[in-house]
């Protein structure tokens, strides 16, 4: 599913720094460090191949809480949180649309041409790093590539332009 | 008025144990030991500039820290180090052993550490008050005289002598001395008079429940009211991949209570329908201006900043105005803002944003804090109620 093998030690490292910044408070809020599981770490690849940071999720059972960024180099950089209500997590965006790598290829799937065939989702992102988004290769039977990408529920092919959106 | 020993051993002690209770010091400083003599550090024309005390363990040194004596340094806490060991005798032995190699008829009667080149350091050899030779530590070479022919203040080359005290400009030594006392005074409290400032421990500060403020944290709330305390401002997720503009104008709006959706905005934007969307292109972003302006029947007086430096963002929060914020092929909202007001010398503090993010689609997130030193914004938009 991941095109980067996660060193264990560096991997380590950033549970460890997202677990203290939980239990601190300096990341997440009251529900969120009572309730919160942190998953492993999983890279985040530009088009181009190359490593541009971790993504570290927060989970809450079944429901994905938030996130941790993390550079390449492993060092903190970002925590995000997804909007909830209090306590409650079910406005929270289900885990496995982020961390389901078949619920993430079947979102794909309609995206994908007659004759075209599915790379395993790696996670990228769309134009710029904050715009998070699982991206798939399609191979056309002439061997030429084109890329869709997911993000939660929503599946696209990338805009040709340059314009802000 | 030169400050005495003690007093900088004090000063070095709880500037130590604020930097480790904000975590900004990490565990090699805990439990070091803070000594009453360092050595004193001298300005090429002759004023002390700071202190150097080395810090030890138990018996072994093992760093230093580095405590400003002159005001025109701006703070007392300069640098700090574990790791580089300082052992001013052993300095002062080398020192000696290279100023008499082929220099037989050397003759001197102090010696003294001189910021030759601020920080580089040196040391100087003295008879009767004058100097004899100058070399610089470690490398050992003769520091020649100083010269400021041919260059402006405070423009040295790599090897050149010269003097902060007299190249810094008046208005900057006044700013800076300004600075220097206001720390003083900080550590002047009451509260912290009996404390043990001799060792560095994370909780020296923490259990005297003193507050030092360490960071500067705003957030948008219902009013600019200090005690207002709950923030007042809602995440909308874009509801296409590409609506990240109207979702960011959305939350503005909605933060001064007018509805549109993104489908409205989305037609006022030109960014095309729900069924055939598209970006805002470069050509249009000061549509965004027209478009608030317009949809709010001019009662928001709205402002693009091209490149928006770090107190456009911080000042527009401050008064308790949201921004929509672009960065390169996407749009946020800014409704937040920390940084931190401590650091060491020669590290920049932390500045965050509180970006109230439209992506992903449908959902967004909210981060807290986007570090400011490592994006690039390029436009902001900030809105003033003029009236209602």
């Amino acid at each position: 599913m991941t095109q980067h093998a996660t060193p264990e030690e560096g991997a380590n490292r950033m549970l460890r720094t997202a677990r203290r910044l939980l239990a601190q408070g300096d990341a997440g809020d009251g529900p969120l460090q009572r309730q919160a599981s942190v998953g492993r770490p999983v890279p985040v690849v530009g088009a181009d191949g190359e490593l541009d940071s971790w993504f570290v999720p927060v989970t809450v059972g079944d429901r994905l809480g938030g996130y941790f960024r993390f550079t390449a180099a492993g060092d903190y950089s970002s925590f995000s949180a997804f909007p909830r209500r209090g306590e409650r997590f079910d406005d929270c965006p289900p885990a496995a649309d982020w961390l389901d790598a078949g619920r993430i290829a079947a979102r794909a799937e309609p995206l994908r041409r007659r004759g075209e065939t599915a790379a395993p989702p790696f996670l990228s992102y769309d134009g710029t790093p904050e715009r998070l988004a699982w991206a798939v290769s399609l191979t056309r039977p002439d061997g030429s590539t084109r890329v869709v990408y997911v993000s939660g529920t929503s599946a696209f092919t990338p805009r040709q332009d340059d314009s802000i959106g | 008025m030169p400050l005495p020993a003690v007093q900088i051993q004090r000063i070095a002690g709880l500037e130590l144990n604020g930097l480790r209770a904000a975590e900004v010091l990490g565990e090699g400083f805990e439990g070091v030991s803070v000594p009453v003599r360092g050595t004193p550090i001298y300005d090429v024309n002759g004023e002390p500039l700071f202190h150097r005390l080395p810090l030890s363990r138990g018996r072994t040194r093992v760093g230093y820290v580095d405590i400003a004596v002159h005001e025109a340094l701006g703070e007392p806490l300069l640098a700090t180090s574990i790791g580089a060991a300082w052992n001013e005798q052993a300095l002062v032995e080398q020192g000696r052993a290279n100023a008499a190699k082929g220099r037989r008829g050397l003759s001197f009667d102090a010696v003294r550490f001189v910021a030759y080149s601020f920080p580089k350091l040196a040391l100087q050899f003295l008879k009767n008050g004058a100097e004899v030779l100058m070399l610089e530590l470690y490398t050992w070479a003769e520091v020649p005289q100083a010269s400021l022919a041919g260059r402006r203040a405070l423009e040295p080359s790599n090897f050149e002598r010269w003097s902060l005290l007299d190249e810094l400009p008046a208005n900057e030594r006044r700013s800076r001395a300004a600075g220097f006392n206001r720390r003083l005074a900080l550590w002047e409290q009451p509260s912290l008079r009996r404390l043990d400032t001799t060792k560095v421990a994370l909780e020296t500060l923490r259990v005297r429940d003193f507050r030092l403020k360490l960071v500067d944290t705003r957030e948008v709330h219902y009013s600019p009211r200090d005690a207002d305390h709950v923030p007042c401002f809602e995440l909308r997720g874009q509801h296409t991949n590409v609506w990240c503009v109207a979702a960011s104008v959305e939350m503005v709006l909605n933060f001064y209570r007018y509805t549109y959706d993104q489908v409205r905005l989305a037609q006022e934007l030109g960014l095309g329908t729900l069924a055939n969307p598209n970006g805002l292109p470069y050509s249009r972003v000061g549509d965004v201006v027209t478009v608030m302006e317009r949809l709010t029947s001019n009662a928001l007086d709205v402002t693009m900043h091209v490149s928006p430096g770090w107190d456009v963002f911080r000042d527009e929060i401050r008064a308790n105005r949201p921004l929509v914020s672009f960065i390169p092929g996407h749009s946020r909202s800014v409704a937040g803002y920390t940084r931190t007001l401590i650091a060491l010398l020669n590290q920049i503090p932390f500045r965050g944003l509180l970006v109230y993010d439209p992506w992903p689609p449908a959902t967004g997130v909210i981060t807290r804090w986007e570090n400011f030193a490592t994006h690039t914004y390029q436009y902001a938009y900030s809105s003033v109620l003029r009236h209602v």
